[in-house]
């Protein structure tokens, strides 16, 4: 030791007892991963970008693959086509994306101010069916717009409307912005609405009865106190609405290229269907940017405000305002959106898949043959009803298998990053490790498929080239979903005090047996919550997965899609409802789970 | 004092051991023994370092520098590279919020301990069982935590602890969560428990009371450091600094300004229009801290003159606030004594009984009568 530095001494002291904590190693292990599956793969992209490719030799015979370029960048924002490929689709998309945000703060905000404090008619149901949106995919209304309003152009034959009054729909109506922005808004709502519930309930009704007693009127009390005390949910939600709107593809798609209306995520989809794949990377990476740049923004707006809502624990009131003559149209209002956003898609879904020919509304062309139906030439180029069509529930399957693949992992990542987190708390391993795993959420999903695809096509690093595998799959909803899993493993741990643990650590109890016997049971229900978001959001997933499927692991949801290109909207149709039956079963199984779990120890306590 | 200065190789000891957070010195350079059977508290205001020298005796934090020996064992040595891991260290802890496992029964809590050390299964039960007894949880076995008293979590946090018969248990700040009342009856329970077990105590509190009724030995601490470690009569008594004078005692002591001086023929303290005669090594005219308990004074028809502010009857006896000079001191006096607000007292207070500290020090000054 005496022929060592003191300075060296320390750091290897340092060590040797930093690694005697497993906080320590799940965090360092954590940090390994990470850096190999959120950050390389970024640079990995970047560099893709720079570098001339096998595909390029097409069009510019000269190039030599594998050489570094700045071609495809000034392909995509300095030449004659950049006006079409960069910023027509940019400005869409911020334009759709914003759009989207406003109708869906607007709505869900209202939603959550009748349901939380007012007497709206059914508030109690208002408060579980205003969720029910989020859970269906986010191009099920889409699909359902179609219906209503399809023209021959985007084949299978005319929408309801028109077959109803005999005249086509406008083409802005049928097509573009203005539908992609209502569908968006439509589908996004619930996290305005469940955010700001959520804020609303935690404000004390006192805040704002100081400002009545000191004599402020309902405006100035609404401007000065209300407002800034739900700023910060409002930023959240603006936050999270806009840019998932930004990264998400089965609407623009759906509803925009019949008319030639490109965003970026549509674009992207365009150049990598199309082999121009670089082209594709580059405008992830501006879809990227600008979804971190407005994150960043919001969490200096938010800055220190985050801590006004906080929950003391002591009593508190929220106070409801009796809506008086208000209280019809109040309810009207509310029941509309169920009614539009939920009830009125399924049942024009479900109907859809009913239909013989999918533009004949009559009663006599109800059939089933979309369901059950054996193979008959005659209809859909002889395939048979999708409970009968082995590649159909070969996909439920694989939907099934990916999202409960994914439920776990997440789960247990999320359990690990929470451990990291909050038991190195202070340590700049636990900030790098929270700051890391919440990278994912700043990459848009198509940006995050086009990211993961530019570096699994090969082998890469440690790992095989695992472009077309079931694995790779899982592993980029994983990662994509870490987010919300790490956030719930934080919240759970949070709330499991370490003397718990530490309790457990004096006795003798080692680390497996401390996580096993201590913190698993007592954090499952709390990570339950984020698992279930992981399943239900794989299972309706698209965007982030429609660039890395290949034929042999076709999920529901590419199915679909699959089916709305080639003109059979009854299948695709008939699919949605399954697998938003899928998905409804899921969540009653984990909630009776759930629900278990809560009341295990009482019956048990109870019974001996 | 038992054990206090014990022939007997001590069971706890730390020697030079510091502790950062950060660029916070949360302890410094802190050296203690503690002997076998001995009860000693860590006193002090929150962040003074006392749950942390818990923590590093316990392993739950890794000290930066100096050795912990247990039992004649180092447990930590920073020059030797040595950590030994909580659960190496056999002993039993009993944490501030109590830490019961929620997912479990009280029976399951308490045979975790046994379980982890892998008794053996037929003899777990009978342990347990005995454990419950000793501490009058009979009976509650199959409750969960939630679904006891205060006082019972407490209990089972106890015999949890004691189960695995530990030769030394720590506490920290374990009764700090209980009204006023099971506190009382719970300071009881924690002496039973350690006359019974024998086993050596480092109990941490900011509880004065708790540390003078429960303890051996005391430890104050301020900023990571001991400031006066003693028995706890000393420490009431005879304070070293003015820290500790002020935050031992209740009610609260008086800190009075005096100066130094000669009158009416003696030497002695003037505290306004109080002389406490007597000597100490200052010059004349130096200010000096004088500290007074309140039950210390005395009123009656000899001292100064002082005027009554206010009267508080706590019961037991009178608390009155008094005016002396540029002085409101505390007193505590007779519950029989008949005075009201305004009244005119006399007030003094033996020589002996007083505490002089330096103000710039704050260090004692050695004071006796003349």
């Amino acid at each position: 030791m005496a022929v060592f530095s003191p300075a060296l001494v320390v750091c290897l002291h340092r060590l040797r007892f930093g690694l005697a904590r497993p906080h320590v190693i799940i965090g360092l292990a954590l940090g390994v991963l990470l850096a190999l599956l959120v950050v390389a793969p970024m640079l990995q992209l970047v560099v893709t970008t720079l570098t001339w490719s096998d595909e390029d030799l097409r069009a510019h015979p000269d190039a030599e693959p594998g050489a570094p370029t700045a071609f495809h960048w000034r392909r995509v924002f300095s030449s004659e086509i950049s006006r079409n490929v960069l910023y027509v689709p940019l400005a869409n998309s911020l334009v759709t994306a914003l759009g989207a945000s406003a109708v869906a703060l607007a709505v869900g905000g209202l939603l959550a101010w009748l349901v939380v404090r007012t007497d709206v008619l059914g508030r109690t149901w208002l408060q579980t069916l205003g969720v029910v949106p989020y859970v269906l995919p986010s191009w099920t209304i889409a699909l359902v717009w179609l219906i209503l309003f399809r023209s021959p152009r985007a084949g299978a034959g005319v929408g309801l409307v028109e077959s109803a009054t005999g005249a086509p729909p406008p083409d802005w109506l049928a097509y573009g912005p203005l539908p992609i922005v209502v569908v968006l808004g439509l589908h996004y709502f619930p996290f305005a609405f469940l955010l700001l519930a959520a804020a609303m309930r935690s404000l004390d009704a006192s805040l704002e009865e100081s400002g009545e007693v000191l004599g402020a009127r309902g405006g100035t009390i609404l401007r000065r106190i209300t407002v800034p005390l739900l700023l910060p949910a409002l930023l959240s939600a603006f936050i999270l609405t806009f840019s998932k709107a930004l990264g998400t593809f089965g609407t623009p798609y759906l509803l925009g290229l019949p008319v030639r209306y490109f965003t970026l995520s549509t674009m992207i989809y365009a150049h990598i269907v199309s082999r121009a794949a670089a082209g594709g990377y580059i405008l992830a990476l501006v879809l990227i940017v600008i979804s971190a740049l407005t994150v960043h923004a919001n969490q200096r707006a938010i800055g220190a405000r985050r801590s006004f809502v906080t929950i003391t624990g002591r009593g508190m009131r929220t106070r409801i305002r009796p809506l008086g003559p208000w209280r019809a149209p109040a309810a009207a209002f509310a029941w509309g959106v169920i009614a539009i956003a939920v009830v009125v898609p399924l049942g024009l879904l479900l109907w859809n898949s009913l239909m013989r020919y999918p533009d004949d509304y009559s009663l006599r062309n109800l059939t089933a043959h979309f369901w059950i139906g054996r193979s008959d030439p005659a209809i859909a180029d002889g395939e048979a009803g999708i409970l009968r069509n082995r590649p159909i529930l070969g996909a439920a399957f694989n939907s099934l298998r990916l999202s409960v693949a994914t439920a776990v992992l997440t789960g247990v990542a999320g359990l690990a990053v929470g451990l990291a987190v909050v038991r190195g708390r202070g340590t700049l391993l636990a900030k790098m490790v929270e700051q890391v795993s919440f990278l994912p959420y700043l990459v848009p999903s198509i940006a995050f498929g086009a990211v993961y695809l530019a570096v699994f096509l090969r082998s890469w690093g440690p790992l095989p080239a695992l472009y077309g595998t079931f694995a790779l799959l899982v592993l980029t909803c994983t990662v994509k979903n870490l987010p919300f899993a790490s956030r719930s493993g934080i919240a759970a741990l949070m709330q499991v005090s370490g003397e718990l643990e530490e309790a457990s650590a004096v006795l003798g109890a080692g680390l497996w047996l401390r996580v096993r016997r201590i913190l698993v049971p007592l954090v499952a229900s709390g990570l339950l919550s984020g698992v279930l978001l992981a399943f239900i959001s794989t299972m309706r997933e698209l965007s982030l997965i429609i660039l890395l499927i290949t034929p042999a692991t076709r999920t529901l949801t590419t199915m679909t899609f699959r089916y709305t290109e080639q003109g059979l909207p009854q299948f695709a149709n008939a699919i949605i409802v399954l697998l938003i039956a899928l998905i409804l079963v899921g969540e009653l199984l984990a909630r009776r789970l759930e629900a278990r779990a809560a009341t295990a120890p009482r019956e048990r306590g109870d019974r001996l | 004092m038992s054990g206090a200065a014990g022939a007997s190789a001590p069971l706890v000891e730390l020697r030079h051991v510091t502790k950062r957070f950060g660029p916070v010195v949360a302890v410094r350079d802190f050296s203690l023994a503690v002997q076998p059977g001995e009860f000693l508290t860590l006193l002090g205001p929150s962040g003074c370092g006392k749950t942390t020298v818990l923590r590093m005796i316990a392993g739950l934090e890794h000290p930066d520098e100096g050795e912990i020996w247990v039992d004649g064992q180092p447990v930590f040595s920073w020059e030797r590279g040595v950590f030994l891991p909580p659960g190496a260290r056999h002993l039993g802890m009993v944490f501030q919020n109590f830490a019961l496992w929620p997912h479990m029964t009280v029976f399951e809590n308490v045979a975790f301990g046994l379980q982890v050390r892998r008794y053996p299964p037929a003899e777990i039960p009978r342990r347990v069982e005995e454990a419950l007894a000793s501490l009058h949880l009979e009976g509650l076995g199959l409750r969960y935590p939630h679904e006891l008293s205060g006082g019972q979590q407490q209990r089972v946090a106890l015999a949890r602890m004691l189960v695995t018969g530990p030769r030394l248990l720590l506490m920290d700040e374990p009764l700090s969560n209980l009204d006023a009342k099971l506190r009382t009856a719970m300071r009881a329970e924690v002496k039973r428990v350690h006359a019974a077990s024998r086993a050596t105590t480092i109990y941490v509190t900011h509880d004065q009371i708790e540390a003078l009724t429960m303890s051996d030995r005391v430890a104050v601490m301020r900023a990571g450091q001991i400031l006066q470690l003693g028995p706890p009569q000393d420490l009431y008594e005879r304070p070293a600094t003015l820290f500790v004078a002020d935050f031992v005692g209740n009610p609260m002591i008086n800190l009075l300004r005096g100066v130094m001086g000669r009158g009416q023929g003696a030497t002695g303290i003037a505290i306004g229009p109080l002389i406490v005669p007597g000597q100490a090594d200052l010059p004349d005219g130096a200010g000096v801290v004088v500290a007074v308990r309140p039950e210390d004074w005395q009123v009656g028809q000899d001292g100064a003159p002082a005027t009554v502010e206010q009267v508080q009857p706590t019961g037991s006896d009178l608390l009155l606030l008094a005016r002396l000079g540029e002085h409101t001191v505390l007193v505590r006096a007779p519950k029989d004594l008949r005075v009201r607000p305004g009244q005119a007292i006399r007030l003094s207070v033996a020589s002996h009984r007083v505490n002089v500290f330096d103000p710039q020090t704050e260090q004692a000054v050695p004071f006796h009568a003349a």
